[in-house]
């Protein structure tokens, strides 16, 4: 899995490339270095990722932690189908804000 | 021949077989050493002292690590405390991987090849590499630093150092492949440890209740990941039945598949309720995890005197209740995952049931069997062979499903456990 970053204004967007399943995600450590950097607005953008399973869930539960223990918050944009219904069955819909577009994953941190 | 020549002559002898005899005695030396450590440091040692140098170091480059190739794996020194500085060590190797060639600097700190920022623990004068090759390829740098007396090293120093480097590379190599090929045994071990663990916790064999057909099964993953399925007794006409998957893989997984079957038996007897036994485990496994584990649970109590089931899920795939009337629903009351958030809310339902009524448990390994590139099996598929295979017994049943999801996925590797419970109340 690759990670781009960019700054919007005060939120730091997270573009996340390839796939999120067993080892191959090393999303956590790289949200805890950005909160050490005092970035603590953050939007993940899932639109490009392809293959995603119940670790890729792990590493989001891990980061959305460690987030809001800084006082800071994660909103996911672009989810697939896949990663909805795992947010759904989980039970997880009330903690994870999910947008359709990177756009309003933005803006509703301006709200 | 005249007298001169004849003493340069004399001179060239013996510096050959003063060469001669250090590459002898490196060579003898590593001979019979396996353990990498070891031979890195004999091999720094004997260059440290045949070079006259202040320190020694090798570098071998990690080849696994595309990102970081100059990171060392290893580096020796001398017995000196000061050592040369991890991003001087990255320069270096950097420079060494573009030319693969000796280098010989004997006047560092104008060198323009290695801007060096701040102060030096260790001020370098004078250094000599050389490239450590096998089959062509660079596996690491053999060097050496500030000839004594702050002298200058020559080109015998660095034909020498070469023919050293040449000489160890491969034995390097060896050391490298035995000390990678330990770990993995390592690894396997730990494997092994793990498919244990998980094995001495599923039981040894399936209820008796009078008036139902129970049937467990779980089959592990070569990787062993964190599925798991009890039955509780929690009295003569109440069973308990669990079916839970642990985020992860190996030891990890298990130990918390350990942990939470220990708490959910302590629970079982003493809560009211389903909804109260998750409320209270969620919470124990909080507390007993690190915040990227979680496990999804499904959890019910079988009251066979009253033909109910009463259940509650933990973010697990709803399992499948096929009626007798072929009716089909999904078992959707519960909550979040468990050991995610400190405090969790779960909602339970009960179900009164009549002869012929079963229901099916399953992890995700399941549903989600296949090529992680391709099609997975899919609930639908799992709901067809349930409806196909309605009327055998609870094994048969399981038997039906693993056929089912063997013929799918063909020879591919299993990549997650897969387990099943199914109940039916007898006709």
């Amino acid at each position: 899995m690759r990670i781009k970053e960019k700054q919007k204004g005060d939120v730091t967007l997270l573009t996340l490339k390839g796939d999120m399943i067993h080892d191959k995600v090393d999303l956590h450590p790289y949200v805890k270095n950005m909160i050490e950097e005092g970035k603590k607005k953050i939007v993940v953008d899932m639109g490009h990722i392809k293959w995603f399973s119940s670790t890729g869930l792990g590493a989001l539960m891990a980061s959305y932690t460690s987030l809001k223990n800084a006082e800071g918050d994660m909103k996911i944009a672009r989810p697939s189908r896949k990663i909805y219904s795992l947010i759904y069955q989980m039970e997880l819909r009330e903690v994870f804000d999910t947008y359709d577009s990177v756009d309003e994953a933005v803006e509703a941190f301006q709200e | 021949m005249n007298p001169s020549e004849n003493r340069s002559e004399v001179q060239r002898l013996r510096n050959s077989v003063k060469e001669l005899s250090i590459l002898n005695e490196i060579a003898t030396a590593v001979s019979g050493v396996w353990e990498l450590e070891e031979v890195v440091d004999l091999i720094v040692r004997k260059c440290v002292k045949y070079l006259h140098v202040e320190q020694g170091a090798v570098m071998l480059l990690e080849e696994e690590n595309a990102d970081k190739p100059f990171q060392t794996m290893v580096r020796r020194m001398d017995d000196s405390q000061s050592k040369v500085p991890y991003h001087f060590g990255v320069q270096l190797s950097g420079w060494m991987l573009k030319n693969k060639e000796p280098l010989l600097v004997n006047d560092f700190q104008n060198d323009e090849r290695f801007q060096l920022s701040g102060e030096m623990d260790f001020p370098i004068h004078s250094l000599l590499s050389a490239p450590l090759l096998v089959k062509g390829k660079m596996i690491g740098l053999l060097n050496v630093f500030n000839k004594r007396l702050k002298g200058d090293f020559t080109e015998d120093d660095q034909r020498i150092l070469s023919i050293i480097a040449a000489q160890s590379a491969q034995v390097l190599e060896h050391a490298r492949l035995y000390k990678q090929e330990k770990q993995l045994r390592k690894l396997e071990e730990d494997l092994r440890v793990a498919r244990d663990i998980q094995e001495k916790l599923l039981p040894k064999e399936d209820p008796h209740r009078e008036g139902y057909d129970i049937a467990g099964y779980s089959l592990p993953a070569k990787e062993v990941g964190g599925d798991y399925y009890d039955f509780i007794e929690i009295d003569d006409s109440r069973l308990a039945l669990c079916l839970g998957d642990i985020s992860g893989k190996g030891i990890p997984a298990s130990l918390l598949m350990a942990n939470l079957q220990a708490t959910l038996r302590g629970q079982a007897v003493s809560c009211a309720s389903c909804a109260e036994c998750l409320k209270k485990s969620n919470r124990f496994l909080y507390h007993s995890t690190n915040i990227q584990k979680f496990a999804t649970l499904f959890y019910a109590i079988l009251d066979t005197k009253n033909d109910q089931l009463c259940y509650s899920r933990a973010g697990h795939p709803p399992p499948i209740f096929l009626k007798a009337d072929t009716s089909m629903k999904k078992l959707n009351a519960g909550g979040m995952v468990l050991g995610f958030q400190e405090e969790a809310n779960y909602n339970q339902e009960a179900i009164d049931l009549e002869k012929g009524d079963l229901f099916v448990i399953y992890s995700d390994g399941v549903t989600e069997a296949g090529d992680p590139a391709e099609e997975s099996f899919d609930e639908w598929r799992l709901e067809e062979t349930i409806k196909k295979n309605r009327e055998k017994s609870s094994r048969e049943m399981i038997e039906a499903i693993i056929e089912a999801i063997q013929s799918f996925t063909g020879q591919k590797f299993q990549r997650d456990d897969m387990t099943l419970l199914i109940v039916k109340k007898e006709k």
